[in-house]
């Protein structure tokens, strides 16, 4: 577990993120958690715009998308990662209180690559967390961070 | 009947019977008379001729006897000495004795006497007496040489002169020796004024007697010459029938012997026909009273049988003059009488059809007239020839403006066919079939009045006619309008419904959202840092305080069933179904060994019967006996040895499906609210559950179009009910 890839977390909620980070941080991997705190936070991450101007080193392993948020919601940003060039092959995983439908089948559409609803019980919240960031941070291999697709 | 030619048939039988007996009778009289006439007049005639016959002997031998008498004294005075000496030696005294021999022969003593001659031999004359007459001038030597030889045949041939006829007797005068020395003529008239008269009392007056030379050439009837008749008179004793101054005659002739006479007896038919006229005369009489008794016997006989005859002819007329009513009065019981009896019968039979027959016209007429429709009947020409009260009421017009009106004039320009002619039937025909039915009726006034319209083909005996029943749509054509204004209105407010419910639904499906969004955040958050605060007091011996925290994770977990099951039941409500058939029986068995595999620790007697094939969404109708088995099983699992039962009935195209156990029950004053959201009738202690599946269980039922029902008692088990319909593509029995 040496090679971690960064992890976004995007979560507007202070207390979900806190039970988040603590989930992560059971795991150790809390260090490894870049947060922003809405929708508009994340696209300037990922564009390295405003207070990310000056970001350095790669794209995100993985994106930990909360979809209801102020401002922009977690599908317009999934919709924006998956429209631009230089994101579009970024795992993205929603996490999110939302068991609608539409919500799970407009998700999918834009092309997330994993919906997980926190379950209510903390156990399980821990172990769903436990998951993603393992798999997601440790077992996946992302994209090349170099490559461009050509055109 | 051809005028101009007659015919018996003409005739009533009444004149013809009368006419025809009297020709029969007229021909049999004529006949009889005729025939009796000719057998009397020949008898007659046969009379007539022996009469004739007997007559003409007679005659002929008085006539005989006279002359022979006359030759006879002739031929004596010719013979004497003084006529012998005269011839000898003729002297005065001698002449005077002559004259004295002659005497009987005189004038005066024979009226019909006319001269004496005496002639020699050699044909000089001796002496003539009286001497102032004169000789004769006529040939006598034929007599004078027969006179010589046969001294019997002495009477002459009858001359004619200008005295009237004549007729001579010579004798020849003979000496001692026999030798002829002279000849004596004596000269008589044959013809005597008063001759006639005696002979007629002889023969009769209608008789005439006709005397000639035997050779034929001289006639005389002893009054005057007459010509010669037109037959011709032989030996023969013939009668023979002649006309004489245009009446017929009867005639027979005979020779008078001794002389060269020859005489005839005429009568005329009449003399002796009269008694035959007389009998035809009495006869014709006779026929004729016979003929007049006959004809009026028959005129009666004939007016008697001709009477019930005429009674008959005149019911008969005026039966045919419609008068039916007429009976014929007639007793007898001859055929005539039958004949009448036959005629009444029949008279009250055609009264009977009559009234028949009128009642039904009189039946058909009213149908016709109160016939909810107006109804007219239009002919070939599309005129109106008849039409009921309601057409004149739809029309505006009378029975009598309406009836030959053109069915044209009846409805609006726009439906007139402008190639069919004007009145033509096809026109009407056309007119009245526009528009399938409906069209607009034109009334007197120029209004339209919206009709529909039936058009029936009536074939009668006058032709083809169309029979239209109009019936007036305004009301009708309003409500429809009406209707279809409401529905417009219907429409519009569905539409709008269905938009709030739409915009309802969005709000609830946002509501929902938040629920399931915001709801469940706080319940995490208060479930997470729960368990980070038992975490932290695990270490602390306080038993109390570690339940409390523990309580309050358990309750927030508890929350976050109810709700996923309360957003589970929405989603119920909302998520489309995709029906199709479904083996039931299946579904059932996949369920139970299922539920068996879970609840692994309990025997559970199942009992599942025949299942038909549904049409329902498979994943709901899992759902459904998911929730209603496990239920089962739930509820029975105390039970020692649980049983569980599913069967089926088939009611009215519907599937009743049945889950019974035979566990804890349930109160049936409660039984409404055991299929409500969060409802229970347990305690959650006793049987876990959020209380949302039978609610669940009743939405999706209800959805597929069924109903859901328990019967249950405390103690004693419950049984759920729920129906399906049928599959209707593979119904199984």
């Amino acid at each position: 577990m040496t090679d971690f890839k960064r992890i976004l977390l995007v979560e507007d909620d202070a207390r979900d993120l806190e039970l988040t980070l603590v989930a992560l941080g059971e795991y150790k991997l809390a260090n490894e958690v870049d947060v922003v705190r809405d929708g508009l936070e994340a696209l300037d991450y990922l564009n390295r715009r405003g207070a990310y101007k000056l970001r350095g080193g790669m794209n995100p392993g993985v994106v930990l998308l909360d979809l209801k948020m102020p401002r922009v919601d977690g599908l317009e940003v999934l919709k924006f990662i998956r429209s631009e060039e230089a994101l579009k092959m970024i795992p993205v995983v929603m996490l999110t209180s939302s068991r609608e439908e539409r919500d799970i089948i407009e998700s999918y559409k834009l092309g997330v690559n994993a919906y997980v609803v926190k379950p209510v019980d903390f156990h399980q919240f821990l172990e769903a967390i436990k998951q993603i960031g393992v798999f997601w941070a440790l077992v996946n291999e992302p994209p090349p961070p170099t490559y461009v697709e050509k055109g | 009947m051809r005028p101009g030619r007659f015919s018996l048939s003409d005739l009533s039988i009444k004149h013809r019977l009368p006419l025809l007996i009297g020709i029969l009778l007229l021909a049999t009289i004529l006949g009889s008379t005729w025939a009796s006439y000719r057998a009397t007049k020949q008898a007659a005639i046969a009379v007539g001729r022996e009469r004739l016959l007997n007559l003409t002997q007679q005659l002929a031998s008085l006539l005989q006897q006279s002359a022979s008498a006359l030759g006879a004294k002739t031929l004596t005075a010719a013979n004497t000495p003084e006529v012998r000496s005269l011839f000898q030696s003729k002297s005065p005294e001698t002449e005077a004795k002559v004259k004295n021999v002659f005497l009987p022969f005189n004038t005066a003593n024979d009226p019909n006497a006319l001269q004496i001659e005496l002639w020699r031999v050699d044909g000089s004359l001796a002496l003539i007496i009286p001497e102032s007459s004169h000789p004769e001038a006529v040939d006598l030597s034929l007599e004078f040489k027969q006179a010589s030889v046969d001294p019997n045949k002495s009477i002459g041939e009858i001359r004619i002169t200008e005295g009237g006829a004549l007729y001579p007797i010579v004798v020849a005068t003979k000496d001692e020796s026999g030798k002829v020395i002279g000849y004596l003529v004596r000269w008589r008239r044959i013809t005597a004024p008063d001759a006639r008269g005696q002979l007629a009392q002889l023969l009769g007056s209608d008789a005439g007697l006709f005397i000639g030379n035997a050779k034929g050439e001289v006639w005389t009837d002893l009054v005057k010459v007459v010509p010669k008749p037109s037959v011709v008179l032989g030996a023969k004793m013939e009668t023979v029938q002649y006309q004489r101054d245009g009446e017929s005659v009867l005639a027979l002739g005979r020779p008078i012997n001794g002389t060269p006479w020859f005489f005839m007896v005429e009568f005329p038919d009449h003399a002796f026909l009269q008694p035959a006229r007389r009998l035809l005369r009495s006869m014709v009489l006779i026929g004729l009273t016979f003929l007049i008794v006959g004809v009026l016997g028959a005129f009666f006989l004939s007016k008697s049988i001709t009477r019930p005859l005429q009674s008959l002819t005149n019911a008969a007329v005026a039966i045919s003059g419609g008068d039916y009513s007429r009976e014929v009065d007639l007793t007898q019981k001859d055929e005539l009488g039958t004949l009448a009896n036959a005629f009444n019968t029949m008279g009250a039979q055609i009264r009977e059809d009559q009234a028949e027959l009128e009642r039904k016209i009189r039946e058909r007429s009213i149908l016709f007239g109160a016939a909810p429709c107006a109804m007219l009947m239009i002919d070939q020409q599309g005129l109106v020839s008849l039409s009921n009260t309601q057409a004149t009421t739809l029309f505006g017009y009378s029975a009598n403006e309406l009836l030959g009106r053109g069915v044209d004039e009846l409805f609006p320009d726009r439906y007139r066919n402008p190639e069919a002619g004007r009145g033509s039937f096809l026109a009407a025909k056309e007119t009245l079939a526009r528009d399938n039915g409906e069209l607009y009726a034109l009334n007197k006034d120029g209004s339209e009045v919206p009709v529909e319209i039936g058009l029936n083909t009536l074939q009668t005996p006058e032709g083809e006619f169309i029979l239209a029943s109009l019936v007036d749509i305004t009301t009708r054509k309003q409500a429809a309008e009406e209707i279809a204004r409401l529905n417009e209105d219907l429409e519009q407010r569905v539409v709008e419904r269905t938009e709030q419910l739409v915009a309802v639904n969005k709000e609830l499906e946002s509501f929902s959202y938040s629920v399931s969004h915001d709801l469940r955040a706080p319940l995490r958050h208060l479930a997470g840092f729960a368990a980070l605060l038992h975490k932290e007091i695990s270490v602390e011996p306080d038993e109390t305080r570690r339940r409390y925290v523990r309580t309050i994770v358990d309750s927030a977990s508890r929350m976050g069933d109810l709700i996923d099951g309360l957003l589970g039941f929405s989603r119920l409500g909302r998520a489309e179904m995709q029906k199709r058939p479904v083996q039931l029986q299946r579904m059932v068995t996949d369920t139970v060994d299922e539920l068996a595999h879970e609840n692994g620790h309990k025997t559970v007697k199942w009992t599942i019967g025949f299942l038909p094939d549904v049409s329902a969404d498979p994943t709901l109708l899992r759902l459904v006996l998911t929730n209603l088995l496990s239920n089962a099983v739930k509820f029975s699992r105390d039970r020692e040895l649980p049983e569980i039962r599913i069967e089926s009935t088939i009611a009215e195209g519907e599937v009743i499906v049945s889950v019974k156990d035979n566990g804890a029950g349930f109160d049936m004053n409660y039984a409404d609210k055991l299929f409500g959201v969060f409802h229970r009738l347990h305690r959650s202690d006793e049987f876990d559950g959020t209380g949302i599946g039978l609610a669940n269980v009743r939405r999706i039922v209800q959805r597929h179009g069924g109903r859901t029902w328990a019967e249950g008692e405390v103690g004693r088990g419950a049984t759920f009910y729920f129906t399906l319909p049928l599959s209707p593509e593979r119904v199984s029995v």
